[in-house]
């Protein structure tokens, strides 16, 4: 199982919880999992966010492999100037 | 094929960084280079606005009808030319045209096309438009106030539970962080809890948005445009006027200046739109006073920042309240502002939480670390006043508290290898820090951090007959990224920097770009040529092979040139790329490397800035008497460069602190539209600011690249304070730091 940190806004998506234990491989198996758990995540996870794997973030990325020793913070979709 | 790898340490580099002229200089400075407005076409027709004169108004009526009728009016556009447009694309669309209510001073009413400039002009006085004025709001804490005027009467706040059932102003409330903040002040010693606020400054690029839109009758488009991300500009465009996106070609022009600010789209789909209604090429540059109205600047904001330590100077808990005014739409300004207030710290209980506030003002825009200076002013200010509480040296305090490998970052990922400790220890061994102050001179430092970003990336590389190397970029170049990639090219190959030439490819020569933005250009474009180069090594080592009748393992690339290598390969003279390439069309045809990518593993950047400051008490003007910027750059690959991002950065930022700031009137309206009002520093107004380039590299690029970009000017308005409050004893809370601010605390203390 994979530990999953959501940021704050996400939290109430997810009925209030921060960190979530998630069995995926992937990225795309990890949204998979959420939005079938809280399917109010699942319009977020498709457009608004970035994935921390053990610190390097991904913008777009869903075939990203993740262990159960990785730590993944679920992020705002980052955007610069 | 062998290779060195990945991993080069910094004595193996031959050309990166090396300062080489610029490969647009000469066209810059003699004047040939092509800007925005420098296109012209046959036939062509001129572009002009009609503006909203109220900062909130319901649009009962446009009667174009006179207008239409003045000779040389060839087409008149209004909201009824667009769309339908996908959810997606509706804030755009109506910040570009106003569709049923004017909602800044400056939007967009109607536009028009006419075969002369006086005649456009002349044909906007003719058109009648029926407002029903209604109350505006241009303040972030008056727009938060519950009896506000609504800007959009069906916005609900989102990011709150349960949702609202009472629309506002605030349309998202974001929280970032960990651990138990109430609990971490309870373990404090000593609190600081303080107050800010920002006014918007605007990009102040000196090239106002410009283009040119010719539309064919066969529905093909082409559109010449200064921007920051011509593949954003094509698609934007295609969808707001329903084009296929194959039809539509944009080149990106020279870009004097953009700055975050040339990330959005304004006149290039009405160019566009009128285009297609008149049948001809479609000309249309923006007034300074239309760029300041109605191209957006930053966010404005207010702020409360509270931060605790305990007895040794650790911080123990710190957390913000960041009300940023967003402007007309809803953006992501206030999210990368409330993400990146604590990045440099490292700590156990943190909270950010920031509401993101639409107002009567134009639509905010990137503007370098969008965000993150308005922040990092209320947090550096903050820590600022804890060091001399603490009677600490603010370097030392940094460093006790500063975010190191490994540490969680307030916004969620642990961090990877970076650079701010060694950014604090050179700040304390930098001559500036070391000297003594001039008696009535005050020093504030301050720390600043940034994310960057990498992103949809594609290039070509091709090897010409001769073996010299062009490459097709799709990002502008707005800060010398020419030289970058060339440099890049160079290195992978083993060739002169002179023999590359980087060009910048149209929207239908290369695949989708992501814009010139987030200080991604020489992280991602530099990964994708160096991974380019290498699949044309691989093609030019498998040709010399072929030749020789060795296997490609015997071979290898050494120096611009492949020879055969291993105990079997034999003793052939070395073959250059320029003989392999002279040879290409009989051992195969045009050799090239291309890499597509979404190009993952952009590093964080860690910045420090000192200023030394002198405030004439009579007056509160303040002085810049020196600057020194000192940040990590990962690797600099052209070390002239990352030195001038370091000091534009901190130059404009100097200019958000002491002077720059939109006005507005009771009346809603913009006060200042102007540079003899909205005042951005000359060279008069600056010291010689001094680098120190840092190199802690960033492992996800081949070369260690990180962004230079932003980070640079996320300190300055923190740095600026600290000193005007070492320099005076008075904290200023407020910026800009205008005199007329300064004095009125100075007499307050």
């Amino acid at each position: 199982m994979v530990k999953v940190v959501l940021w704050g806004g996400l939290r109430s998506k997810a009925k209030g919880q921060s960190e979530l234990q998630i069995a995926a491989s992937t990225i795309r198996e990890m949204f998979l999992r959420l939005s079938e758990d809280f399917p109010d995540l699942e319009a977020e996870l498709e457009h608004n966010v970035s994935v921390a794997v053990d610190g390097k973030v991904y913008r777009d990325a869903l075939f990203v492999t993740i262990d159960d020793a990785s730590e993944v913070v679920i992020l705002p979709k980052l955007q610069g100037g | 094929m062998s290779d060195k790898g990945l991993s080069e340490s910094e004595n193996d580099f031959k050309v990166i960084g090396t300062r080489p002229i610029r490969p647009d200089g000469i066209d810059k400075v003699t004047g040939r280079a092509l800007y925005g407005a420098d296109r012209y076409a046959p036939g062509m027709l001129v572009g002009k606005v009609l503006r909203s004169p109220y900062p909130h108004a319901r649009i009962r009526a446009i009667d174009t009808t006179r207008a239409e009728a003045l000779a040389g009016v060839k087409a008149i556009i209004t909201k009824g030319d667009f769309g339908p447009v996908p959810a997606s694309q509706k804030a755009t669309l109506n910040n570009v045209m106003a569709q049923d209510k004017a909602l800044f001073d400056g939007h967009a009413i109607a536009a028009v096309a006419a075969v002369d400039n006086s005649t456009a002009l002349k044909a906007l006085e003719l058109i009648q438009v029926d407002y029903e004025i209604l109350p505006h709001v241009t303040d972030v804490v008056a727009a938060m106030a519950d009896d506000a005027p609504l800007v959009h009467d069906d916005n609900f706040t989102k990011g709150v539970e349960p949702k609202p059932k009472k629309p506002s102003n605030i349309a998202a409330r974001l929280e970032f962080g960990h651990g138990d903040v109430e609990a971490g002040f309870g373990e404090a010693s000593l609190i600081v809890e303080q107050e800010f606020a920002t006014e918007a400054a605007h990009q102040g690029y000196i090239e106002p948005p410009a283009c040119l839109a010719t539309y064919s009758d066969d529905g093909s488009s082409e559109l010449w445009c200064t921007t920051q991300g011509h593949f954003m500009v094509r698609d934007t465009c295609a969808a707001l006027l329903g084009i296929t996106v194959s039809k539509l070609r944009v080149t990106a022009s020279e870009i004097g200046g953009g700055f975050g600010g040339k990330t959005a789209v304004y006149l290039e789909p009405l160019a566009l739109a009128l285009s297609r209604k008149s049948g001809r090429p479609v000309k249309m540059v923006m007034s300074r006073s239309e760029v300041f109205r109605a191209a957006g600047p930053t966010a404005s904001s207010s702020m409360r920042v509270k931060i605790g330590v305990d007895k040794d100077g650790r911080i123990t808990a710190a957390d913000a309240l960041l009300n940023y005014q967003s402007g007309a739409f809803p953006g992501f300004i206030t999210m990368l502002g409330a993400m990146s207030a604590f990045a440099c710290y490292n700590l156990e209980n943190v909270r950010s939480v920031g509401h993101e506030v639409i107002t009567n003002r134009p639509m905010q825009v990137s503007y370098r670390a969008p965000g993150a200076p308005i922040s990092n002013f209320a947090v550096e200010s903050v820590i600022d006043e804890l060091a001399r509480k603490l009677d600490m040296d603010p370097i030392e305090f940094r460093l006790k508290n500063a975010a190191r490998e490994g540490d969680r970052s307030s916004y969620g990922p642990r961090y990877e290898q970076i650079g701010l400790e060694k950014t604090l220890e050179t700040v304390r061994e930098n001559p500036h820090y070391q000297a003594a102050l001039p008696k009535g001179h005050g020093r504030g430092v301050a720390v600043g951090f940034w994310f960057n970003f990498g992103g949809l990336t594609a290039i070509s590389l091709n090897i010409n007959s001769d073996g010299t190397v062009t490459v097709s970029v799709g990002r502008p170049d707005i800060g010398g990224s020419r030289a970058s990639m060339c440099l890049m090219a160079a290195e992978e190959l083993g060739i002169p920097y002179e023999n590359v030439r980087t060009i910048i490819a149209d929207t239908s020569s290369l695949g989708y770009n992501d814009t010139t933005d987030g200080s991604r250009t020489t992280f991602s474009n530099g990964l994708a040529i160096i991974q380019a180069a290498r699949q044309a090594k691989s093609i030019m080592c498998a040709r010399a092979a072929k030749m020789w009748d060795l296997p490609e393992e015997a071979v290898e690339w050494v120096d611009g040139a492949v020879q055969p290598c291993g105990p079997n390969a034999g003793d052939f003279p070395a073959v250059s790329i320029a003989e392999i390439a002279g040879k290409a069309p009989q051992t195969g045809g045009p050799i090239a490397g291309h890499c597509e990518v979404n190009a993952e593993g952009a590093g964080v950047s860690f910045a420090a800035h000192i200023a030394d400051v002198e405030v004439d008490e009579d007056t509160g003007r303040t002085t810049v008497h020196r600057y020194t910027v000192v940040q990590d750059a990962g690797k600099a690959i052209h070390p002239a460069y990352v030195e001038g991002q370091y000091q534009g950065g901190a130059a404009q930022g100097i200019g958000w602190a002491l002077n720059e700031g939109y006005v507005y009137g009771d009346d809603g309206l913009m006060q200042n539209p102007g540079f003899l009002d909205y005042r951005i520093p000359v060279c008069s107004d600056l010291p010689m600011i001094d680098t120190e380039i840092i190199e802690i590299p960033n492992k996800g690029h081949p070369y260690g690249v990180r962004g230079v970009g932003e980070t640079s000017i996320v300190p300055p308005l923190a740095t600026i304070a600290n000193a005007i409050r070492s320099a005076t004893g008075v904290r200023v809370n407020q910026v800009p730091m205008a005199p007329p601010v300064v004095l009125k605390a100075l007499e307050e203390s």
